[in-house]
């Protein structure tokens, strides 16, 4: 199958074909260490356990980009319309 | 996104072909039947009575702000009960839910992201049992001392300052008991599920859904089709890994993983050439991106009144374009493309706004690809130290929250922020990043309008309104008319809109296929950037420059503001948050 460098925009050639596996084989390790080390390690710093066990207890996504992916801004907004409208 | 063979570039000619040809206008008409699907399948299934039940709810809540000073047990009820009405938890809601979901998340197992068993799931179960028992248990005790608190408060006819606080506090005991019993719950009542079929039928939906497009385009169908099928389970396992615990708490969601994903493949076993017809990324952010626009509800920004609008419109706006004008004229940026992509996404909303800009300026797949990778590592880092220092320093939860709100990019991230500050902090923190994110709209057309008039064009050069036009990204039209048109049905539906709209045809569908359309565009992205090409717009560490410059301006203009909003002009609003 052929293959495009997207560096250069040629074809890969057969020579690099294990250094590009053994180079995803790597990145996939990092990804790995990252999930499975080095956040898990990090979680548990003095400075930052506290937030992560905020995170964990609300069970908040942290990931979410958009104001309608959390669950959290309807309640919050609905309260504030509340407290602000009516109170 | 740019200087690409997949970019389609307006000339100076209208042709009415452009109309089925082009994807800014194949966007438009994808996005439109997405929205129009969703409203013909929510709006005429209201959930059973809503009239009543809202106007019931409503009743209560007036009659208990009338009756007590503080949110009254019933007053939460009433509002549960309110919250509670969504046309996404109809049956077919639930329906499409099913179909569209997306891998499940997971702590150490990656297969449970597809699939659970019933043995797996029945042990999840049994292991929860005796914690949801405790934590119902709980909940009844906190309620049934929070009743007997209240009743003396209201003997006293809720003017004794002392059995108010007290009730409050009861209230809120059985408030913190209630969400912790919620969260048990869901472990106890743990579903087996395999939602593998599901998969496979949704990336068979979007295959469909867009190769006729894509053949309008000119590309081939078949090859096409083939790289979708391989871009889509690119997605699919930037999902799996985006939805690990840790990672996930860190908010390294999905979206960066289909990035990284993708650039590991291409630069280094390569990306398989039929996959490029496949990788359309413009195709698929730009239907993203009109789908977006239907949630930018513009009635959300007086969500907080004048002090949010203010804090969220008058500062985002100004710390913009003085980064933009401190990367153009003291950082001296090589691409404006970048300096803009970079300043939108470190003020206004972090990725949404760097995908929206990136699109309305035809930055390059790298330009996007460098800011929204700083704006994930600056955000993980902001989650932790901002609310940190606020509560180091003892700073008001309304103050911190809005803090909070106007300055740390993503959503998830504002909210993981301003809960350790507490309920306030983090309502105020959620409710100021919404009003800011309203704000992407009037950023991407402003920015479309700006590059076709004034960068796109040799210096000097006088551009007609004509010239204007043929430049001007069409897929923004649809964007802002989508918004236009869902912002003037949320506010004609009155309370209605909330359970319809919002709860319905937005987060219960369009929401869902935005979020597989932009994964798959990230994937895309991931799949044609090179490592050498993004190396050289870090010449000189300027893009990191630039963006830890306009954060520090964005952390003193937003404190300012929020004081002088929240604290001198409308210190009720504050005290009202507070009650």
């Amino acid at each position: 199958m052929q293959k495009m460098d997207v560096q250069t925009g040629n074809m890969v050639k057969k020579g690099g074909k294990l250094r590009g596996w053994l180079g995803l084989t790597a990145g996939l390790a990092l990804i790995w260490t990252l999930a499975y080390v080095i956040l898990p390690w990090g979680s548990k710093l003095p400075l930052i356990a506290p937030v992560m066990q905020a995170i964990a207890v609300s069970d908040i996504d942290a990931g979410a980009y958009w104001y309608t992916q959390s669950e959290e801004t309807a309640i919050a907004q609905m309260y504030v319309r509340h407290a602000i409208g009516s109170k | 996104m740019a200087d690409n063979a997949e970019i389609v570039r307006d000339v100076g000619k209208w042709e009415w072909s452009e109309l089925f040809k082009k994807e800014d206008w194949l966007a438009i008409w994808l996005g439109f039947i997405i929205l129009a699907v969703g409203v013909a399948v929510f709006l005429p299934r209201p959930p059973a009575d809503l009239d009543a039940k809202l106007a019931r709810a409503d009743a209560v809540l007036e009659a208990e702000d009338e009756r007590a000073s503080f949110h009254t047990i019933e007053w939460h009820k009433a509002n549960d009960a309110k919250t509670g009405l969504r046309a996404s938890k109809e049956p077919h809601g639930k329906t499409l839910a099913k179909w569209l979901s997306r891998p499940a998340r997971w702590a150490a197992n990656p297969m449970q992201a597809l699939y659970l068993s019933e043995s797996k799931a029945a042990e999840i179960r049994e292991n929860a049992a005796a914690a949801y028992a405790r934590a119902k248990e709980q909940t009844d005790a906190a309620l049934a001392n929070a009743e007997t608190v209240q009743a003396t408060a209201a003997a006293a006819g809720f003017q004794n300052r002392e059995l108010n606080k007290a009730a409050e506090t009861a209230i809120k005991e059985w408030r913190d008991a209630r969400k912790k019993e919620s969260s048990a719950k869901s472990k106890a009542e743990t579903k087996a599920y395999n939602k593998i079929p599901y998969l496979i039928g949704i990336m068979i939906i979007f295959m469909l859904f867009f190769t006729p497009g894509a053949k309008l385009m000119g590309k081939n169908p078949a090859l096409f089709m083939q790289g979708f099928l391989f871009v889509f389970l690119l997605a699919i396992a930037a999902e799996i890994i985006g939805g690990q615990a840790t990672l996930r708490s860190w908010g390294f969601g999905p979206l960066i993983w289909a990035i990284l994903g993708g650039m590991l493949i291409a630069n280094t076993v390569g990306t398989p050439k039929f996959i490029q017809e496949g990788a359309q990324t413009e195709y698929f952010i730009k239907t993203g991106l009109v789908l977006l626009g239907a949630e930018i509800l513009f009635g959300k920004i007086l969500a907080i009144g004048q002090a949010g609008i203010f804090v969220a419109w008058a500062v985002t706006p100004t710390v913009l374009v003085l980064t933009y004008i401190f990367g153009q004229r003291v950082l001296k940026m090589e691409s404006k493309t970048l300096n803009i992509t970079v300043s939108s996404d470190m003020c206004v909303c972090g990725v949404s706004a760097a995908i929206a800009t990136a699109a309305a300026c035809r930055a390059t797949k790298e330009e996007l690809t460098i800011a929204l990778g700083m704006s994930m590592l600056f955000t993980a880092v902001m989650m932790i130290a901002l609310p940190s220092f606020i509560v180091a320093m003892g700073m008001h939860p309304v103050l911190g929250g809005a803090w909070i709100g106007g300055t740390i990019d993503s959503t998830g991230a504002v909210v993981a922020a301003g809960a350790f500050l507490g309920e306030v902090g983090m309502f105020v923190a959620a409710t100021i990043k919404m009003i800011q994110n309203v704000m992407i709209g009037v950023i991407a057309f402003g920015v479309a309008v700006y590059w076709c008039a004034r960068v796109d064009c040799t210096p000097g050069q006088q551009v007609s309104k004509m010239e204007i036009w043929y430049r001007f990204p069409k897929f923004v039209l649809g964007f802002i008319l989508a918004s236009v048109i869902f912002s003037l049905m949320f506010e004609s539906m009155g309370a209605k809109g909330t359970a319809m709209l919002d709860h319905g045809v937005l987060r219960g569908f369009s929401r869902i296929c935005r979020e597989w359309f932009f994964i798959l565009a990230f994937a895309s992205i991931g799949l044609t950037s090179n490592f050498r090409e993004m190396a050289k717009h870090f010449k000189g560490g300027k893009p990191v420059i630039l963006y830890v410059c306009g954060q520090s301006l964005n952390l003193v203009l937003t404190l300012l503001a929020a004081y002088i909003m929240f604290f001198v002009v409308f210190p009720g609003v504050t005290e009202s948050l507070m009650n």
